[in-house]
């Protein structure tokens, strides 16, 4: 039973961790072209911008629990299954691919326009402000955006279980509802929590360690 | 032929007064003289075997002077420049002036810097002298045409410390122009030398010589730029929104030469800051031109635009420091953006940071600083790429009064010490009055005067302008009916205590109903309002006495709102 929950537990963090990388990977450059293509970007561009904020509002705006059932063909056709971990990683991303971009872009949308003034007015290039000014800016800001996404992406990754997928969330499922066995739901729900707790409280360290705006 | 005219000027302290006296290429020789000229020389950059020839004039010692400075050298002895009449316009020679009972002792005016006893700014050194040289050239001119001579004045120069900071011109009757745009200006390290003709008297070229030193951190640039550096010619700029249309310029012309303090001021919402956010393309100008340098912004590419700007720095307001940086990494910035290697960088912000007095701030960040401070950082930031302009948005306007004073004192030294030419948003007169060379005051999107600070404070002409230099006016009486009569003070004679030498002079006494003088750039300038007395006679003699003493004033109407 506890080999089971802490093997279990594992699977979470794994798909938890690596929805979020990919997540990012995905989010961040899309946060960032949302804040350059905006109205007082440094690459105003409306149509790009239009575009890509509604797609972004479409896809948040579809439950998790449908989108995962929808993009089922797409999971297979990338994974070549429809349940498990690996599986539940794919729906995952797509959902919070768009989440995280809002979140980059809220982030970046804080720095002070006049320091990206400053840096136009001394030659930097749009890459370069990008790469060392919003990106470094914005950098404990982004980082905070990122805890609330990891805490998100967590929460997500149980209703997975419904649709055969693995972690805690299926063990919640399987043997707390299915199962009638209380016990081991309010167990499930505490590891939960807990991990909430502690990837909550690490990421706001690691975000005030480096800041250095205090 | 190339010539130079050397003219030394000399201050004595008299009494209380200070009075300065130019001596046409001839120097005294007290003890101090001798050391000034030996300064120059040791600093000449025309090598004694270079084929020079001088003027010479037998006012006294010039031929001693020469060989001070150059050693026996060739020179042709012009008669008509002993007639020159330099001094307060008088001619003294020096042994004559020391022998006056009043004579305490010699002040020489060897640098530009606020704490020299001349305690000028270069305009209005130019300002003060050339008004007196028109005088002179005048009755010079007169003298030209009555006399049989073919021989005329060339030129005269003021030299500084081996670099001419002044020439006087306007007396040719084919070349109208003032040279005074050709003037490098001091520090900035060029040296203007002049090619005569066969009799050497009289100027066909002129050349600007490059003598700054290699090592400096500026580049050099070629020896031809003496244009303005920045030209704003029918600048336009319109911010359209859904539901109105603002022109914030409307049509601007403005010339900004090199080396120069350039103040720009205006009331909130008057344009300024969008003038100088058009100098680097921040703002792009609704329709007009923006010359930098000879290069018309507009027309530079995106990547050619970037490097240009690196040429063009900016300060602001609010500091804009890069906040997850520490100042010395904020420092190596713009370095990094252009590219420099970074122990190259870091070793050039540690010496910015010796410019700007906080070395011991290397590592801290820019949350942990005061706004004096951070704005020492965005300085030495801002010249980090050796710019040829720095851009000052309101650079004070975020600090107290003592920490803006500090921050001006500053960008005057780095004016002086690198020849950058500074540009200065401000809407604070106090600003403009304590290091502004020129001033152009923007009214509603225009621009409502410019010119030499001191000019534009005694004698204001716009309605912007006179709510700029006199805000806190507020005057309930209205006196009308009285002869009244507005004195302007240009910094000549607030030495003397003119009012009540009158009231001794003329026996009859003299009401104050307004007076403003404030010491700018060491000169006094201002402006006093008294009612004459009643009596016609007594007022004549009264207006008699202000005229002997060479005072601007003007009889008018009636005092209220419109001083």
């Amino acid at each position: 039973m506890f080999s089971m929950l802490a093997v279990q537990s594992l699977n979470t963090l794994y798909m938890t961790l690596v929805s979020t990388l990919f997540a990012y990977i995905f989010g961040l450059p899309l946060g960032i072209a949302l804040v350059v293509t905006g109205k007082n970007g440094i690459r105003p561009n409306p149509v790009v911008n239009v575009i890509l904020g509604t797609l972004i509002n479409i896809f948040r705006a579809v439950p998790f629990l449908i989108l995962l059932i929808a993009i089922s063909p797409f999971t297979q056709l990338i994974t070549g299954t429809t349940i498990g971990i690996a599986a539940t990683i794919v729906p995952l991303v797509v959902s919070a691919t768009p989440f995280i971009a809002r979140l980059v872009e809220g982030s970046v949308l804080e720095i002070d326009s006049g320091v990206i003034e400053a840096a136009q007015s001394m030659g930097a290039s749009d890459w370069q402000i990008v790469r060392k000014v919003m990106l470094t800016e914005a950098k404990p800001a982004i980082l905070v955006g990122s805890v609330v996404a990891l805490v998100t992406i967590l929460g997500y990754s149980a209703m997975a279980g419904i649709v055969g997928g693995a972690g805690l969330g299926a063990v919640a499922i399987n043997y707390g509802l299915y199962k009638f066995n209380a016990e081991v739901q309010w167990i499930t729900i505490a590891v939960i929590v807990i991990l909430v707790q502690i990837l909550q409280e690490l990421g706001m360290w690691i975000s005030r360690r480096i800041d250095n705006r205090i | 032929m190339e010539s130079i005219i050397y003219i030394i000027r000399h201050g004595i302290t008299k009494g209380n007064q200070k009075r300065w006296y130019y001596g046409a290429s001839d120097i005294s020789l007290s003890p101090q003289g001798r050391r000034e000229l030996e300064l120059i020389a040791r600093d000449n950059p025309y090598p004694a075997g270079d084929d020079y020839e001088f003027f010479t004039s037998g006012l006294s010692r010039t031929k001693e002077t020469l060989e001070i400075l150059f050693g026996e050298r060739k020179s042709t002895e012009i008669k008509d420049l002993n007639e020159m009449n330099f001094g307060s316009f008088e001619m003294h020679t020096y042994e004559e002036l020391e022998d006056d009972p009043e004579f305490k002792e010699w002040v020489f005016d060897e640098t530009w810097d606020v704490s020299s006893p001349g305690g000028e700014s270069r305009n209005d050194f130019h300002r003060r002298v050339s008004r007196g040289a028109k005088e002179l050239f005048r009755i010079h001119g007169e003298r030209v045409k009555n006399s049989n001579s073919s021989k005329e004045i060339c030129s005269v120069a003021v030299l500084h410390g081996g670099v001419i900071a002044a020439i006087l011109g306007e007396y040719f009757p084919d070349k109208g122009k003032t040279w005074w745009d050709l003037i490098p200006p001091p520090g900035s390290g060029y040296k203007l030398t002049m090619k005569t003709d066969e009799e050497g008297t009289r100027p066909v070229a002129f050349e600007i010589m490059d003598h700054r030193p290699q090592d400096a951190g500026y580049d050099k640039g070629s020896p031809s730029d003496k244009a303005p550096i920045i030209k704003l010619e029918g600048l336009v700029k319109t911010f359209k929104s859904k539901s109105n249309t603002v022109q914030a310029l409307k049509g601007i012309d403005l010339s900004i030469s090199k080396g120069e303090i350039f103040g720009i001021i205006g009331l909130s919402g008057a344009g300024k800051s969008t003038i100088v956010r058009c100098m680097n393309l921040l703002e792009r100008p609704t329709s007009g031109r923006v010359m930098v340098d000879g290069v018309d912004m507009m027309s530079l590419s995106k990547k050619d635009l970037n490097l240009k700007r690196r040429e063009i720095a900016m300060i602001f307001q609010q500091f804009n420091l890069l906040m997850q940086r520490n100042c010395l990494e904020n420092i190596c910035f713009p370095l990094e953006i252009a590219g420099v290697p970074k122990a190259e960088a870091v070793s050039r912000a540690k010496q910015l940071l010796e410019v700007v007095e906080l070395s011991d701030k290397a590592k801290a960040y820019p949350s942990q600083l005061s706004g004096g401070q951070k704005q020492r950082i965005a300085i030495a930031r801002a010249l980090a790429t050796n710019p040829k302009v720095l851009l000052c948005d309101e650079a004070t306007s975020a600090l107290d009064p003592k920490t803006t004073r500090a921050i001006l004192s500053l960008l005057k030294r780095i004016n002086e010490e690198y020849g950058i030419t500074i540009v200065i948003i401000t809407h604070e007169m106090s600003v403009i009055q304590q290091i502004c060379h020129t001033v152009a005051i923007i009214d509603n999107g225009v621009i409502a005067e410019t010119g030499p600070v001191s000019e534009i404070f005694a004698n204001p002409q716009t309605e912007a302008a006179k709510k700029l230099v006199f805000p806190g006016r507020t005057m309930t009486t209205t006196y009308s009916g009285k002869r009244l009569v507005r004195m302007v003070f240009d910094g000549r004679s607030t030495f003397e205590p003119v009012i009540s030498n009158m009231v001794m002079n003329c026996g009859e006494p003299v009401n104050i109903i307004y007076a403003n003088v404030q010491n700018i750039d060491g000169v006094s300038v201002g402006q006093m309002i008294i009612q004459l007395s009643e009596d016609r006679k007594a007022a004549d003699k009264q207006l008699e006495f202000l005229k002997s003493q060479g005072i601007k004033f003007d009889e008018i109407e009636e005092v209220g709102i419109d001083v």
